[in-house]
């Protein structure tokens, strides 16, 4: 599948089957699934399986499309292929056109909570909202159009602790009539020239370095790297569940929007923590940009160096002050790119997860001491919060709501 | 005239024991710490040593309703924990809420440890702060019990006033009526995956 990649150097997006395509972890997948399906008063559920479907949908018809797939038992093995390619586990259809019964092994989201959470509290309902969506897609893609088929979920590995889950298919009684991705969204049309910062880190070098390395699904469509679980998600998927999220607690609640927000923020923030934080102790670091690393705040630069590498945009550090802040511009960025293909300019700015994720690098250099390889874990992450003095940031420039591009600033509170 | 405190009693009772990290005076039914010495250098922050009390307080009322279950008639004896490189001893004061916890090396004696405990709850109990109802709101209580066991505790209450359609301030302050309650009580246990949670509901 690694010949079906296409990577816009410029922009340093990634896109699969004309979707993009970002690498998150499991932390953060965790998450920021955890933030939508908990209110009880929102059908949080309904979000994250309806937008999986939606976004599936669109890169799955494209792939099959592309690919010339006309039987269905070429599509749907090709379904499976991709989503064991993406990381996101193992699933066999037993179905036909009527529906059937797919069974889901090795899924993300349950090994993924069970590996994070499962030794400390139980849980009582299903988890694979993704894979729900997914196999409602593939079969929309497969036998006839988006909102065709409805999936669910009936036995689930995070509940059972058993070693597979099943996930029923059928058709809809009345199609649904849902909304298909906005693919690569609006995009820049040329990447502005940012000065270089102060900086050894050569950020060009470590895109190359870390687009060559060939990051997919194992036997068990898992992609174990830097000590967690990746995926390489379609980055529609993350914005829309977000944005439709926040939407509906505008719509329901609106003095419930802050506590949203702050949540999806935090999520950027556990996903730097741990995705970036394992990164910077891995072997593949301290071989591409350990040699240019001269002061600590290139540790800095190098994280951005390497988020540009992971389908998110142009993450550029323009200026990092040591143990005191930093300013980081994103051109490009996949939340304002799918935010201005579907929404009328922002009010207020709107990548919440950038929002977290740049006081996060600034946390885990100057308050977690990454360059001493600590151990990543969740009493490490609280004692770092309880400690005081923890980096927040904000959106000074956001292009989503007309600036050129977006712009972030991170100072200790 | 030198005044006796609660901590001039665990320091007169825990001079000479070799072994000992730190000792408290804590009550149960808020997790607080009443009185505290701490000799174990940089070993525990201050922080931890709050959550120390904190989780005492939890293991004491599963024994209690562990010896209700076996014993009814009997009053709970020394409650021990801990790892073999660090040990916990714990023993309430009869009939009230407080307790006296001590946390020492594995190595230092268990019959030292008692003798100097049973010191400090004779010496220590007319010392005792008077007992308050309602010190610490149930709701509050609800709080402090999620962010001592639901996983990413520095958000938990964000995440609870998010399930449960409870604003974040009056949650904090546990200023909740009864019926807002039992939601808080509901979110915290499914966020726990449990049904019961060891606090009464009002």
């Amino acid at each position: 599948m690694f010949e079906h990649l296409y990577i816009d150097r410029p922009r340093k997006l990634v896109a699969f089957f004309s979707e993009p395509v970002i690498f998150h972890c499991h932390h953060y997948n965790l998450f920021l699934q955890q933030t939508i399906e908990d209110p009880d008063w929102i059908d949080g559920v309904s979000i994250l399986q309806t937008s999986a479907q939606e976004i599936f949908y669109s890169l799955l018809a494209n792939a099959f499309k592309r690919l010339g797939l006309q039987t269905a038992a070429e599509r749907l093995a090709t379904a499976a292929h991709i989503f064991s390619f993406l990381g996101f586990g193992r699933l066999n259809f037993e179905v036909t056109e009527e529906g059937g019964e797919v069974e889901l092994t090795h899924s993300h989201y349950a090994e993924g909570w069970l590996g994070k959470y499962g030794e400390q509290v139980n849980r009582t309902k299903p988890i694979d909202h993704l894979a729900v969506g997914y196999v409602a897609a593939a079969l929309d893609a497969t036998f006839a159009a988006l909102g065709t088929y409805v999936a669910e979920e009936t036995s689930c590995v995070a509940v059972t602790r058993q070693d597979h889950c099943i996930i029923q298919v059928t058709k809809a009684a009345v199609p649904r009539s849902l909304t298909p991705s906005p693919q690569m969204g609006k995009l820049i049309d040329q990447p502005v020239p940012f000065p270089k910062g102060d900086t050894s880190v050569d950020y060009e070098a470590v895109n190359e370095a870390l687009w060559g390395l060939p990051l997919e699904g194992d036997t068990n469509g898992q992609i174990r790297a830097f000590n967690v679980l990746l995926t390489r998600m379609p980055a529609n998927y993350y914005n829309r569940i977000q944005y439709r999220f926040l939407d509906e607690l505008q719509k329901v609640d609106p003095q419930l929007l802050e506590v949203g927000q702050a949540l999806i923020r935090e999520s950027g923030h556990v996903c730097v923590f741990y995705t970036f934080g394992n990164i910077m102790e891995s072997l593949e670091w301290e071989t591409v940009v350990g040699p240019m690393l001269n002061t600590d705040t290139d540790w800095i630069h190098g994280g951005y160096a390497v988020a540009s590498s992971l389908g998110w945009g142009r993450w550029q550090a323009l200026e990092v002050v040591s143990n005191e802040s930093c300013r980081v511009a994103i051109d490009g960025n996949y939340e304002a790119n799918y935010f201005l293909a579907s929404y009328p300019p922002a009010a207020q700015p709107a990548c919440y997860f950038a929002q977290g994720a740049v006081p996060a690098m600034m946390n885990i250099v100057y308050n977690g001491h990454i360059e001493r390889k600590p151990v990543l874990d969740e009493a490490f992450y609280n004692r770092l919060f309880q400690r005081g003095g923890v980096f927040q940031g904000v959106e000074v420039k956001a292009r989503e709501k007309g600036d050129p591009w977006c712009e972030f600033y991170a100072q200790r509170l | 005239m030198v005044v006796r405190t609660l901590k001039s009693v665990l320091e007169q009772h825990i001079a000479g024991l070799p072994g000992v990290l730190a000792v408290l005076i804590g009550r149960m039914t808020d997790g607080a710490t009443i009185a505290e010495i701490n000799y174990s250098g940089t070993h525990l922050e201050k922080d931890s040593l709050g959550s120390l009390a904190a989780y005492a307080s939890d293991l004491l009322r599963a024994n209690n309703r562990l010896c209700q279950v076996v014993d009814a008639a009997s009053e709970a004896d020394y409650l021990l924990a801990g790892s073999a490189e660090v040990r916990l001893v714990i023993k309430a004061f009869s009939k009230t809420p407080y307790f006296v916890l001590f946390l020492t090396k594995g190595s230092t004696n268990l019959k030292l440890v008692f003798e100097r405990i049973k010191a400090i709850l004779a010496d220590g109990k007319p010392l005792l702060p008077p007992v308050q109802d309602n010190t610490t709101s149930v709701a509050q209580l609800l709080l402090s019990y999620a962010r001592r066991y639901a996983p990413d505790p520095n958000f938990v209450a964000l995440r609870l006033s998010l399930k449960t359609g409870l604003h974040r301030e009056r949650l904090e302050k546990g200023q909740l009526d009864e019926r807002e309650v039992r939601i808080l009580y509901k979110g915290v246990a499914d966020i726990l995956g449990v049904e019961r949670l060891p606090i009464p509901l009002p």
